[in-house]
């Protein structure tokens, strides 16, 4: 998946690829890991590093960055960096739980469904099937003409089980090529109940394949709560890089040439999603190293 | 023949891989001559070094693979093998390959005839047309028919694809051909014949070929010489008589004694304990040395020269052949690895079976939805405590389907699995079965988690089962079995993960596991396939064994007929899903009844038979399928009846067993009445 073929060129040695591979990603994960680190600090102390209360809005408006304001202060006379930092807290807090969310419905219906099979297998498959062919925004803007303002909570929840699809099913392909190995089989001889099998004996091998999943669940994650609030669907009394964007749209400060406001937030969003795929590319090398390991005897 | 120049000569090759740390020395300094018009076998196990010999010779090594030193030459003149597009012109036009998975490496988008008119056009300039009709010659010659020539690969058989395959090799008439496991993934019986082809067309073309198996056995019966590779290096080299006869090398020698035999006297088989060595590390002295029950001190320190025995054809690397004075007082020592006389089992017990089927069938859906395949039909079976009963069948002869059965991993569609003569029913599996049949599974890489040690997994199976025991009871109970299988010490070997163990080691800890649970049967479903034969034979040796000491009773699962004879005190020989003879081992081996086991006896490779005949009768269409209607086996049947293509036949039982053929008794329905 995030493992580079290498199409094209001439493969020059399985080991030695796979160990480039393997060293390439496990520094982009650590780079990642990095990035990632970064905001969570900038998220906890956001209180201690923001020059200004996130709630001060007496400052002139449209101003380009400055000493007093590193990066400008926007429409409404905020203090964008301001704005930044305690924006972090929003999009980790809720990229990481709705993520954790939909990965947990992921890796459960998949699990069943790929073990049991059956008619169980085959009606959360179609369940499966009918949430996938939702449009999502669509339906955003659906809940969004019924609900004036979903919460922190609500965004959570909604955008949890809005993505958990597409996880549960690489989980059950995962899973059905796991059944086929023969500890599974060697399990059921041995007298393990099924839920034993599945989570006991299973779910350990599709670790690598749910973390792999999971941060690329998280960065969906955190652009969804970003379009929700640039939507202005998600709660605005948060402090959030969509609500930013949001608000830089509506007030047109594109054609105000205000970058300093546009930038910066998207800055942001388009970091934090890199580092979780950068983690992503290195939990999977790491997988590749340990089953060549394997498949040498 | 000294003066004759060699068809192909490889001298002093010698090929490493290039890795991760320290390169591996898969060739060693090989130096063979392939004479004109001479079939040459290459014996060895996996990592001996024989498949990347073929490679190399071919110019087919990929990196990291690479040619260290040495040279190869074709008809006396070198092979350019760093010159890719010099290759690639004598590729196939002197030097052709048949490869084990070449089965897979036709097209699937392009019909057949296509594919090897490609293969002319690429050498030639000839029409199209002149390409074709010349695939058409060579399809008669492999016995495939014409009209496949516009079938697409996924249309033929396994034996027709692999036929299509040789024909393809021998297109454009080359000097020599390498077949590297040709027949490895097919059936004996269509073995047999393709070989004999082969040696039909070489005696037409004169072409010489290098034929690579593990199977020493089947070599010995097609090679005019064989030469044994071990870790790498020439371990012995002699005409095929006289290695069967006179071989030197203990490894050759432990290797002829570890396969099982279908003719003479049953003896007992050793194998050859302990793994083949890692070729990253040095190895200063014989690579064979620590598994040689004969080596000496100086084996591991002094490299053994390849000397000359008798003044012939005879050659040998090994330092007590070199040296006979180094081993006195141990000269009788080789005999110790073909000990005579495994015991065979007293009576059979008086009481009814431990495990039974009666009349069980499981059918599956065809592939693309249309009707149902038999898998298995109407199969009776009857297991008794410490008896060994193994079941013979070819791929797809619902051998593996019936062993699932047994252990009632999945539910039969009619008859009934019984144990203690009481009919099992419901899908619902109680402990207590769980406790008393368990399995050994084919592929031992895959049959341990790989996220857990063997401790724990065996741990489960014991904790599952007594689960009052303590912790330090179930840590004693675990120690006691992995003794039963020759491992230790327990707790080195528990804490370790199961990529740490090697084949032959992982399958005793699957026994292992199944041990632990104390059962009264085992099933084991081709539990050496997997495994090199030298590995494979102490893995019987250790079903055997249990049997002996604690009366498990054992169903074998095999393809291998003469493996079942070694281990087993009942045959049943399966075919398109039904027992088609059954009895004594015996009596199944030597008078075989059944016009299927018949074929199948004389289709084994035997090291002491008489060599394959070029000009054999066309005995059977072997590339036929199971048949659909009637007996399953009538459309390659050499005596079939005009009754055998409508009516499936019935069990017939007679003293000697049972057999289901119309030409010993009547039809299905007949047989059900009576």
């Amino acid at each position: 998946m995030g493992v580079p073929l290498e199409a094209g060129r001439p493969v020059r040695s399985r080991d030695a690829g796979a160990a480039r591979r393997v060293r390439f990603g496990g520094t982009a994960g650590m780079v990642g890991a990095a990035i990632l680190l970064c905001f969570i600090l900038i998220a906890v102390f956001a209180p201690v590093l923001s020059p200004y209360s996130p709630h001060a809005s007496n400052f002139t408006p449209w101003q380009p960055p400055s000493a007093a304001h590193l990066l400008g202060t926007d429409d409404y006379g905020q203090d964008v960096l301001t704005q930044v930092l305690w924006g972090a807290r929003t999009s980790i807090v809720v990229g990481v739980a709705a993520g954790l969310l939909a990965s947990s419905l992921g890796v459960l219906v998949g699990l069943v469904a790929g073990y049991t099979g059956g008619w169980i297998g085959e009606v959360l498959m179609r369940l499966v099937d009918l949430l996938q062919v939702i449009p999502t925004i669509v339906l955003l803007i659906i809940i969004a003409a019924f609900v004036p303002s979903l919460g922190l909570g609500g965004e959570i929840l909604i955008i949890g089980f809005l993505s958990w699809v597409w996880m549960a099913r690489s989980i059950r392909s995962q899973v059905l090529s796991e059944s086929a190995r023969g500890y599974v089989e060697a399990s059921r001889v041995i007298g393990m109940s099924n839920a034993e099998i599945m989570f006991r004996e299973i779910l350990p091998n599709l670790l690598p394949v749910i973390l792999a999943n999971l941060v690329l669940v998280v960065t969906g994650a955190i652009l969804a709560e970003a379009s929700l609030d640039f939507l202005g669907i998600g709660s605005p009394n948060v402090i959030s890089w969509g609500t930013m964007l949001s608000l830089a749209f509506s007030t047109n400060a594109i054609l105000y040439n205000a970058w300093w406001w546009i930038a910066p937030p998207g800055f942001c969003i388009a970091t934090l999603c890199f580092a979780f795929i950068l983690i992503g590319n290195g939990v999977l090398a790491m997988y590749a190293q340990r089953r060549g390991s394997m498949a040498q005897h | 023949m000294v003066t004759a120049v060699p068809a192909l000569e490889v001298r002093n090759l010698s090929v490493v891989y290039d890795g991760v740390g320290a390169p591996v020395r898969a060739v060693d300094a090989v130096s063979l001559a392939l004479a004109k018009g001479e079939i040459l076998g290459l014996a060895g196990e996996s990592g001996s070094g024989k498949s990347t010999l073929a490679f190399a010779v071919t110019g087919l090594l990929k990196i990291p693979g690479r040619v260290a030193a040495g040279q190869v030459l074709l008809g006396g003149a070198p092979v350019p093998l760093q010159d890719e597009a010099a290759m690639r012109r004598i590729r196939w036009r002197r030097l052709a390959i048949v490869l084990q998975s070449s089965m897979n490496a036709l097209n699937p988008v392009l019909s057949v005839g296509q594919q090897m008119a490609d293969a002319v056009l690429a050498h030639e300039t000839v029409p199209y047309a002149r390409a074709l009709a010349r695939a058409a010659e060579m399809c008669d010659l492999v016995h495939v028919q014409r009209r496949y020539l516009a079938s697409y690969p996924h249309e033929l058989s396994g034996g027709m694809r692999q036929r299509v395959c040789i024909a393809m090799a021998l297109l454009l008439h080359p000097d020599v051909l390498i077949m590297d496991e040709p027949t490895t993934a097919l059936d004996v019986v269509v073995q047999k014949r393709i070989l004999e082809h082969v040696l039909q067309l070489r005696s037409r073309f004169g072409f010489s070929v290098l034929f690579i198996t593990h199977d020493l056995p089947l070599m010995l019966q097609f090679c005019d010489r064989i030469a044994v590779l071990y870790a790498g290096r020439l371990a012995e080299a002699a005409p095929a008589a006289e290695l069967r006869d006179r071989p030197a090398h203990p490894y050759t020698q432990g290797l002829l004694h570890a396969f099982p035999t279908l003719r003479g006297e049953r003896r007992a088989l050793t194998g050859i304990p302990g793994r083949a060595p890692d070729l990253r590390q040095p190895i200063p002295g014989c690579p064979f040395a620590p598994r040689c029950p004969v080596a000496v001190d100086v084996c591991s320190s002094r490299r053994p020269a390849l000397v000359r025995l008798g003044g012939g054809d005879h050659l040998a690397a090994c330092l007590l052949v070199e040296e006979p004075a180094l081993g006195k007082g141990r000269a009788g020592a080789p005999a110790v690895l073909c000990a005579d006389g495994a015991p065979r089992r007293a009576a059979a017990d008086r009481a009814g079976p431990v495990l039974a089927a009666h009349g069980v069938s499981k059918r599956f859906a065809a592939r693309g939805g249309r009707g149902t395949i038999r898998a298995v039909d109407s199969v009776d079976l009857e297991l008794h405590a410490g008896e060994i009963v193994a079941v013979v069948g070819e791929s797809g002869s619902g051998k593996s389907t019936l062993a699932r059965l047994l252990l009632r991993l999945m539910p039969p569609d009619g008859g009934v699995v019984a144990l203690d003569g009481r009919a099992l029913t419901g899908s619902k599996v109680d402990a207590g079965f769980r406790h008393r049949v368990q399995m050994v599974f084919q592929d031992p890489f895959s049959a341990f988690n790989p996220v857990w040690t063997v401790g724990r997994s065996i741990g489960r199976a014991v904790a599952l089962h007594h689960g009052r025991w303590d912790h330090a009871r179930r840590q004693a109970f675990a120690a006691r079995v992995l003794g039963d299988v020759g491992l230790g010490p327990a707790q080195e070997v528990l804490a370790k993960y199961p990529r740490e163990f090697s084949g032959g080691q992982l399958q005793r800890l699957v026994v292992a596991r199944a041990l632990a649970v104390e059962p009264e049967v085992l099933v084991a479903d081709e539990p050496t396939s997997m495994l090199d034969v030298s590995i494979g034979v102490e893995v019987l040796n250790l079903l055997h064994d249990l049997r002996q000491r604690r009366r498990i009773g054992v169903v074998y699962i095999t393809h291998n007929l003469a493996s079942a004879r070694y281990l087993a005190d009942r045959i049943l020989v399966m075919y398109g899903g039904q027992v088609v003879e059954s009895g004594g081992t015996e009596e199944v081996v030597r008078h075989p009844r059944h016009p299927y086991t018949q074929l199948l006896v004389a289709s084994a490779p035997e090291p002491g038979s008489a060599r394959l005949d070029a000009a054999a009768a066309e005995l059977a269409l072997v590339d036929a399928g199971i048949a659909a209607s009637g007996c399953p086996f009538h459309n390659r049947c050499p005596l079939a009846m005009e009754v055998c293509r409508t009516e499936v036949p019935g069990v017939t039982a007679t003293p000697q067993g049972t057999v289901r053929c119309h030409l010993y008794g009547g039809p299905e329905s007949v047989a059900q009445n009576t």
